[in-house]
């Protein structure tokens, strides 16, 4: 079973220290939620794991083996990247752009193969955006754009996939649908690690969390373990009601406890 | 469920490969064809099925060696300049995912004619013929090399931007320099005049000159259509692809350095066929930046050849000027793309 592990890893951006000492290791088969508040380093976590960006100090192990002992393009095929806002430089086919995800697998100077081929369309199917394939991207709207990248990104068929917020911006029965068709992908084997704002369905979806707080593992664990009341207070500064419906979990924010991360005031009058 | 890709793939292996190849052949045709057509223009009255003769060996020795020594290098440089100046503007367009991106932007042009035009000003262009254009080919390295040292290494797209616009001025500013600074009115004349770019009274010195630096240019940038097409969701994206894109941007960068700053040595500065050329094509190729590199190429050798073909036609007054041409056809282009462009965007 393929696993990807991060040991110590330390990355500096600019001179300015963003990500301390990180241990974890996803394994295929599971969705790992990467979960905490905005500026944890959870974007940059996905990407140090992908290869994009330098580390200062630490590793990141694919099966066992140092990441960057892997020739680009076979990192390639076996480590799929969604990026938060991917936007589409010009105004391909759907299809067309989904298929950019079979790059690392086309023999230089020939054309995609029939298995390129099915993978785009199976791709399609999961994200059911096979009606859209002949669209140009630019006239899609924000949730059918979201759906095209994910579907872009599922068609490396690669082992493992790291997604950041791919959930963002969709509506409630497409966000079931997208985590749905992650779910499938995992139960044949791809592992998921993925950055995820919505508790609710960090809690029901991810087997594991990894919860991130300046730069540090806070918390990491089963979704029980992690989103405790008091981790919640304390990293994200909330209160929140926790529950079931239908024997699944849901998570609401009720109140900011005002404790831990101090923002600005709603409503404060300005200068 | 496993029958129903099956259709599509097949579907949409035939429909972008028919396309293209279609595409290509008709550019290739069009590009013989006015390439035979360019041959049969010029003061001396010598027509089209004379002009091909001649290219076999066949006519009167005037009629071959006005063919062959002064059309046909003429026509070559064209071809050489226009596919050189449409590829690096595909190119750069690609890289940079905008449609508003052209070879000058980089800055090479400007230092390229810098070059060329210290030449006509020291002397140096008067005693020995291919003085300009070594001079202008020096002028583009000294370019990629301060573009490298400003924008290299680490530099995003945006500092590339920033480094052309400063390198443009910068040059720009020094060949002002060099045109008040002419010992007579009759230099800067010269000057202005080369700075309008023309491929007349050029041999095939030049050609030998340009080719090693063009070819070696396209060779460099026709490579990159995967990276190119990658680049399409942005680096990392690309990068997570396979791609290593400062590797890629590097290539890029030298690629258009040695074909554009060869072209503007032989021809002087032509602009906005590199901005146009692409963005005509791109519908053809489905906006696909990779599949553009080609048919870019061969629509600037079009273009250029086209351009070039109407300067020569009979005009009351001075011969107009090759890059004056462009200028004037492409300035309203470019108004009418930014038009278009921002209409897309809101």
């Amino acid at each position: 079973m393929s696993t990807l592990a991060a040991v110590n890893l330390t990355v500096a951006l600019n001179g300015t220290s963003v990500l301390h000492g990180i241990n974890f290791t996803a394994a295929a088969c599971e969705i790992l939620g990467v979960i905490g508040p905005n500026g944890a380093g959870k974007t940059t976590l996905l990407r140090a794991l992908a290869g994009l960006i330098p580390r200062s100090d630490g590793k990141v192990y694919l099966d066992g083996k140092n990441l960057e002992a892997f020739a680009l393009f076979e990192r390639g095929r076996r480590i799929a990247y969604l990026d938060q806002d991917g936007a589409s430089g010009w105004a391909v086919t759907v299809e067309t752009l989904v298929g950019l995800g079979r790059l690392p697998h086309l023999v230089p100077w020939r054309g995609p193969t029939a298995t390129d081929c099915d993978a785009v369309a199976h791709a399609l199917e999961a994200c059911d955006i096979a009606h859209l394939a002949d669209r140009p991207v630019n006239r899609l709207s924000g949730g059918e754009r979201a759906r095209v990248l994910l579907a872009r990104a599922l068609a490396v068929e690669a082992d493992f996939l790291l997604a950041d917020e791919p959930l963002a911006g969709l509506d409630p029965a497409h966000c079931l649908q997208v985590i749905e068709t992650l779910t499938q992908r995992v139960d044949s084997g791809t592992g998921i690690v993925m950055v995820i704002h919505d508790l609710t369905l960090a809690a029901r979806y991810c087997q594991r969390l990894v919860l991130l707080h300046e730069g540090r593992v806070a918390a990491e664990g089963c979704p029980d373990e992690v989103l405790t009341p008091e981790n919640l207070k304390a990293f994200y500064g909330i209160q929140a009601h926790a529950g079931q419906a239908d024997g699944k979990p849901f998570i609401v924010p009720i109140a900011r406890t005002g404790s831990a991360p101090t923002t600005l005031k709603e409503g404060t009058p300005g200068p | 469920m496993s029958t129903r890709p099956e259709a599509p793939s097949i579907d949409a292996r035939s429909t972008i490969l028919g396309p293209r190849v279609l595409l290509l052949a008709a550019l290739v045709l069009a590009l013989g064809m006015v390439f035979i057509l360019s041959l049969g223009v010029g003061p001396a009255d010598i027509s089209t099925t004379d002009a091909l003769a001649a290219l076999a060996g066949i006519g009167s020795e005037t009629t071959q060696i006005i063919v062959l020594e002064i059309r046909l290098p003429r026509v070559l440089l064209g071809v050489m300049v226009g596919a050189t100046l449409g590829l690096s503007g595909a190119a750069l367009q690609g890289l940079l995912r905008n449609p508003l991106a052209e070879p000058g932007l980089i800055g090479v042009s400007s230092t390229a004619a810098l070059g060329a035009v210290l030449t006509l000003y020291t002397g140096a262009a008067g005693a020995f013929t291919l003085a300009l254009p070594l001079g202008g080919v020096a002028g583009a390295v000294i370019g990629v090399v301060l573009l490298h040292i400003l924008a290299g290494r680490d530099g995003g797209n945006l500092t590339l931007i920033l480094a052309g616009i400063a390198i443009t001025s910068m040059s720009g500013a020094l060949t002002a320099l060099v045109l008040n600074l002419a010992p007579s009115p009759f230099a800067a004349l010269e000057i202005v005049f080369w700075l309008m770019g023309s491929l007349a009274d050029r041999s095939f010195a030049h050609v030998w000159l340009a080719l090693p630096f063009v070819t070696s240019g396209w060779v460099l940038l026709i490579t990159l259509g995967r990276p190119l097409d990658a680049l399409t969701l942005g680096e990392d994206t690309a990068q997570s692809l396979g791609f290593d894109v400062r590797y890629a941007r590097t290539r890029l960068i030298l690629g258009t350095a040695l074909a554009v700053g060869a072209a503007t040595a032989i021809a002087g500065t032509i602009g906005f066929l590199g901005l146009v050329v692409p963005h005509l094509l791109r519908p053809f190729v489905a906006h696909r930046p990779g599949a553009l590199l080609i048919p870019s190429a061969l629509g600037g050798a079009i273009l250029l050849l086209l351009a070039d073909i109407a300067v020569r036609l009979p005009f009351p007054g001075n011969e107009l000027k090759l890059g004056v041409l462009t200028a004037l056809l492409g300035g309203p282009c470019f108004l009418w793309l930014i038009v278009a462009y921002r209409r897309r965007l809101t």
